[in-house]
């Protein structure tokens, strides 16, 4: 019968039978499956590129600080740490018997390493921007300082020394980031490029790996020499890399899997019936936007830029289109940002759609737009679901204000090429932030951030209120800045903020120790089951 | 005849490796334009690790001249791993999905084909041919989460995805041999039903040959012709249909870095896969044309 059902679901195109799905019962305590995005490339922390990637070297990898369940900064290798009055210099003592999986011993010094290895122009990190707020980091990637002359010491043998160019009260958070992990120098001077491999790699997290079929499945072992291995409790942890979140969904119904980082945006509903509370949706730190090319007419032009923003009920595009808890974003840092406060809205976010429509009808009159003489605009799109849907449901938005849109797509590498080339009119863009801080993600916009502010945008007001903002250590000056900063930027529209991104973990309910949080950062160490009562 | 032919190969190798080499580099965007936006410095310094800043002549000479040699290059995604190293771990399971798909395509396709021409019209043909009209249509990114939905989340008799043991191979196997043996079905059948009306046949069935030696000795044989001359195609399209397969239920084989490789831009890996697709490709053209030279009389008698 069950067999029958199925097949007619299927036949009506449901997503799987209604009602509540019960998992297979647990067996095994003391292993858990956690599904990834993506293959993971490399394991070597300096060449992490994505999230997938960065998780599973927090697992492998403690750097001086670590991310609690909540994701608050807690001592990792380091013991404690402080900062001097002007928030420039960083001091962090190293707790005492730290060692690498082989036993050998973990000093300063191998820290003053990793740290040059990472600005190393050699290296080619995409991190090693993190950096920045180092001295002199920026002119080694530039190689035009030699990597000795970065602003990092080791007095002794258990402290270490930071000088920053500018306060950065999230310093803490920051050295708790996989590419921030100190590497096994002793390992990469005799393995060279080849140390990251599975059979070679040397690590200091809670565990080490054990297998690694690619593709297939990385199998983890609890890491005996790990500082604080009385505390973990999962043995064996595998990874699996499963790029179709569809097929995700199924393996957790299924009960194979334990963890899925994604699933379909449409599903959020229907997945809640059958998981319940297995679905975590959380608020995540990152913002989906569309750029504008502020050096192209018509988007040269401010006032066209602001009412097409205007012109866009972000509402029903959450609630019907997304469909799992996202929330309309009028800004590019979202809320809960540390000390941010509340996120940025414009005076118009507040007034009732028929006036914002009025107001944008009259702002795209004055320009010449109108239904009678309209103009076209091609928005470039990389190749998703969503974001074809969003294209579409903005289109009809636009249509009667006289703006006609056509969607044009393409993958991924094209569309961010061609962006950071100049060559759109409009395109959709997001960014997620490396942390939780608000400089984060306004730094994207600085007129001299070649790469990110695909707009081009170049305030000079902006900058000097983010430079300003930067400079600041007491952290309510320094938010007051940035606030400024943010009004300049999202009264200019230079992009059009739509909604913040969430998170959306599928967690079994008999997992202990997970906590949603906004960095949407979860270390396997503090995961355990919940043993059912014998 | 197998030395001239291995002879050819190289020259049409040398062609798709040239053609792969120029089209990947033509496709707009690079191995490192990802969302996350590398600094200028970096991407400069990446581009010279991997000799991407050099004139595009130079590079194809100098990835020709490590081809030769066996070496495909390093991956541009996996930076620590050589393409030879990749293929080299994802090469098996391609093989052992495809290679038991193809297996299992015959024993069906045949057993079903031959049941329906038993009785050509009848109610059991008729049936067998719907069946294989349905297998055709259906692709298999349809075929293959349809299963997975019904035998691996509704019945749980199977794992819906993954790798490591037997029960992980029953639905892609399966997926991926369901459309070919409905053409072997079909072609068979046609096979048989065509080869029934040769002057040969009817004159062993005045012989009074028992339909059992009938079938097996003389109609088979030359029945099969078609289906071995599909064989070859069949075995490229079992290949190509492994990317989405490999794809659905996550099996460690070379179609998932084909696609990975072409949407990262990873230049080398694609050329790699595309390289030993190729191989394989007119290694089984060769085989299916030995075949078929060893199993028609007439040709058989003039090779040797």
């Amino acid at each position: 019968m069950r067999f029958f059902l199925c097949a007619a679901c299927l036949i009506l195109g449901l997503s799987g039978c209604g009602g509540p799905i019960e998992r297979p019962e647990r067996t095994d305590f003391s292993s858990l499956v956690r599904v990834n995005g993506d293959e993971v490339r490399t394991l070597d922390p300096h060449r992490v590129s994505v999230t997938y990637e960065v998780g599973v070297v927090s697992d492998l990898f403690l750097g001086l600080t670590d991310l609690d369940p909540k994701a608050r900064p807690v001592p990792g290798l380091a013991r404690n740490w402080s900062v001097s009055d002007d928030g420039l210099t960083w001091t962090f003592l190293l707790r005492d018997g730290l060692q690498w999986s082989d036993g050998a011993a973990i000093t300063a010094e191998d820290f003053v390493y990793s740290y040059r290895r990472l600005a190393a122009p050699e290296t080619a990190s995409g991190y090693s921007s993190l950096l920045s707020v180092i001295t002199n980091a920026d002119a080694i990637l530039a190689g035009k300082a030699p990597v000795e002359t970065l602003g990092v010491a080791a007095p002794n043998a258990s402290t270490l020394v930071f000088t920053l160019t500018a306060p950065l009260p999230v310093f803490p958070e920051m050295t708790a980031f996989a590419a921030m992990v100190p590497v096994p120098r002793h390992v990469i001077e005799k393995h060279g490029e080849k140390w990251s491999r599975p059979e070679n790699i040397v690590s200091n997290g809670a565990y080490t790996i054990q297998s690694w079929q690619r593709q297939a499945h990385m199998v983890l072992k609890k890491n005996p020499r790990f500082i604080d291995a009385d505390t973990v409790a999962i043995e064996t942890l595998t990874y699996i890399p499963i790029s179709d979140n569809m097929m995700a969904v199924r393996r957790f119904r299924a009960g194979e899997v334990d963890i899925i980082p994604e699933f379909p945006d449409p599903m959020g509903p229907i997945l809640k019936e059958q998981l319940g509370e297995q679905v975590h949706v959380y608020t995540y730190q990152g913002t989906y936007y569309y750029v504008f090319n502020n050096e192209r007419p018509p988007f040269d032009n401010r006032s066209i830029r602001k009412a097409l923003s205007m012109a866009i009920d972000r509402k029903p595009i959450v609630d019907s289109i997304m469909r799992s808890g996202y929330r309309p974003a009028y800004s590019m840092v979202p809320p809960a940002t540390g000390f941010y406060g509340e996120a940025y809205k414009p005076v118009w976010a507040s007034w009732p759609m028929e006036k914002r429509l009025a107001e944008a009808r009259t702002l795209l009159a004055n320009a010449g737009i109108t239904v009678e003489t309209p103009i076209n605009v091609e928005m470039r799109i990389n190749t998703s679901d969503t974001h074809q849907r969003l294209g579409l449901a903005i289109a009809q938005m636009w249509k009667p204000l006289g703006v006609n849109v056509t969607l044009f797509n393409t993958e991924a590498a094209v569309h961010f090429s061609d962006m950071r080339k100049g060559n759109y009119t409009l395109a959709r863009a997001g960014w997620i932030a490396d942390y939780n801080a608000a400089d984060n993600f306004l730094f994207v916009f600085q007129s001299k951030n070649i790469g990110l502010n695909y707009p081009n945008y170049n305030s000079p007001a902006f900058d000097a209120l983010f430079g300003k903002g930067q400079r600041e250590s007491d952290i309510g000056t320094r938010m007051g800045y940035f606030r400024q900063a943010e009004a300049v930027l999202i009264e200019d529209s230079p992009i059009l903020p739509l909604y913040y991104y969430v998170s959306k973990n599928l967690v079994a309910d008999d997992i202990e120790g997970w906590e949603n949080n906004l960095p949407n950062r979860h270390r396997s160490r503090w995961l355990r089951f919940k043993r059912p009562a014998s | 005849m197998i030395v001239t032919r291995l002879l050819l190969a190289i020259p049409t190798l040398l062609i798709i490796i040239t053609l792969a080499f120029f089209m990947i580099k033509v496709a707009p965007g690079g191995p490192f334009d990802t969302e996350r936006a590398l600094t200028a410095q970096v991407q400069a310094n990446l581009n010279k690790q991997y000799k991407l800043d050099q004139p595009l002549i130079a590079q194809y000479g100098h990835y020709l001249s490590g081809v030769v040699r066996g070496d495909f290059g390093p991956s541009f995604q996996y930076r620590d791993q050589s393409v030879s190293g990749l293929i080299r771990q994802g090469l098996p399971p391609s093989l052992l999905v495809g290679g038991l798909a193809l297996v299992l395509a015959l024993m069906v396709g045949l057993s079903l084909g031959v049941w329906a021409a038993r009785r050509p019209g009848s109610s059991i043909d008729r049936l067998t041919m719907a069946g294989a009209s349905i297998g055709l249509a259906l692709p298999s990114f349809v075929i293959a989460p349809m299963l997975a939905i019904v035998f691996g989340v509704g019945l749980r008799w199977l794992p819906v995805a993954g790798w490591g043991t037997l029960s992980n191979l029953v639905l892609p196997v399966t997926a991926l041999a369901i459309p070919y043996s409905a053409s072997i079905a079909r072609l068979i059948r046609g096979g048989i039903l065509d080869t029934s009306a040769e002057p040969f046949v009817r004159t062993a069935r005045a012989k009074n040959v028992s339909a059992q030696r009938l079938l097996f000795r003389h109609i088979l044989p030359r029945a099969m012709m078609p289906v071995i001359s599909y064989l070859g195609p069949a075995a490229a399209g079992i290949l190509t249909g492994s990317v989405v397969i490999e794809t659905i239920f996550q099996i460690p084989g070379i179609g998932r870095y084909f696609v990975q490789g072409a949407l990262n831009r990873d230049f080398t890996l694609v050329m790699g896969v595309v390289i030993v697709y190729a191989a394989l490709i007119i290694l089984f053209n060769l085989i299916v044309d030995l075949a078929l030279q060893r199993l028609d009389p007439r040709t058989r008698d003039a090779a040797s």
